[in-house]
């Protein structure tokens, strides 16, 4: 894990555990934003939060690679262990997503179960879900590793 | 890790590598029927029933904290180097279970208005619209049972109890 990142030729420093957790709830507040705007079907709103989304997960991805990097036994070792925490918590996910299904079934089985303002939202959300799903499995090893790693000491 | 399955009275060896990937095999051929049974409209609206059916039958197989029939020890015990077998196995499932999400993303288009499923015939339009659960649905269970599969799968043949 590098000490800092490039942003625009500029350097900045992520020696800090802070950081780097500032870092991660940016990336996630800005997914969940977009995902809540789409659900919702915003428009304008809609593509202004995709694009801060895309900023924060390239700046994310940029800085915490793609988990398929060398390194030595320690560092795999421990990247196999973010692994086995974040594959865990993926099971929950996988539910929530097969119950955002059902919801959908039961949005055509029975109208009139919901109020139709709600029914948009409803069809959009297993699309809403599975797109978190693959969000989640995608950054959540490199999360758990930025979030718990301690302090490191600043590049000179 | 067992060197042998119980199945009522019966005592199965598993203690050679290849009976354990057979059964690995044929879990996972049964689990893989299953859920295209449920995806082609087999099992109707009742498909939370299935869900929960499939995964008990996997764990009964591959889990490890309440089953009596349980193979393996409990998921991440054991010493300092079990647990990094743990967590290595753990890791090669993640990759499995995203192939398993992007597929369902790609099948998740079959469900919002497209060109292909009008064209399609009745069964046809019932698995298409079904995929992208039935990719979900086995994410679940390779997510349950995978890193277990893959103990099973690579530890060398044991020596048989007496």
């Amino acid at each position: 894990m590098n000490a800092e990142i490039t942003l625009f030729g500029k350097r900045i420093s992520m020696a800090s555990r802070a950081r780097r957790r500032a870092l991660v709830v940016f990336l996630y507040v800005t997914f969940a934003a977009w995902i809540v705007g789409f659900c919702c079907g915003l428009r304008y709103a809609f593509f202004v939060l995709i694009f801060l989304y895309m900023i924060a997960l390239l700046l994310f991805s940029g800085y915490a690679g793609t988990g398929a990097e060398g390194g030595d036994e320690r560092e795999i070792h421990r990247r196999d262990h973010a692994y086995f925490v974040a594959h865990k918590q993926m099971g929950w996910l996988l539910v929530v997503a097969l119950f955002a299904y059902s919801v959908q079934g039961l949005n055509n089985l029975f109208p009139q179960l919901f109020p139709p303002a709600y029914r948009g939202i409803l069809e959009a959300l297993p699309f809403g879900v599975l797109m978190a799903l693959i969000t989640m499995n995608a950054t959540l090893p490199a999360a758990i590793l930025l979030w718990t790693e301690p302090d490191m000491e600043e590049q000179q | 890790m067992k060197t042998e399955l119980s199945i009522g009275n019966n005592r199965l060896s598993i203690a050679s590598r290849s009976r354990r990937r057979g059964l690995v095999a044929i879990v996972y051929l049964m689990l893989a029927v299953l859920i295209a049974a449920w995806s082609a409209g087999v099992f109707g609206k009742v498909h939370s029933f299935a869900i929960i059916g499939i995964v008990a039958i996997a764990f009964k197989f591959f889990d490890s904290r309440n089953s009596p029939g349980a193979l393996l020890g409990a998921v991440g015990s054991g010493d300092e180097r079990e647990r990094q077998r743990w967590d290595h196995a753990h890791s090669v499932a993640y990759d499995w279970i995203s192939w398993m999400l992007i597929a369902a993303l790609f099948m998740a288009w079959f469900r919002s208005p497209n060109p292909v499923v009008p064209v399609l015939g009745s069964a046809g339009k019932t698995i298409a619209e079904n995929f992208a659960a039935a990719m979900l649905m086995g994410g679940l269970i390779l997510n349950f049972t995978l890193p277990q599969a893959i103990f099973l799968w690579t530890e060398p043949d044991m020596e048989a109890q007496q």
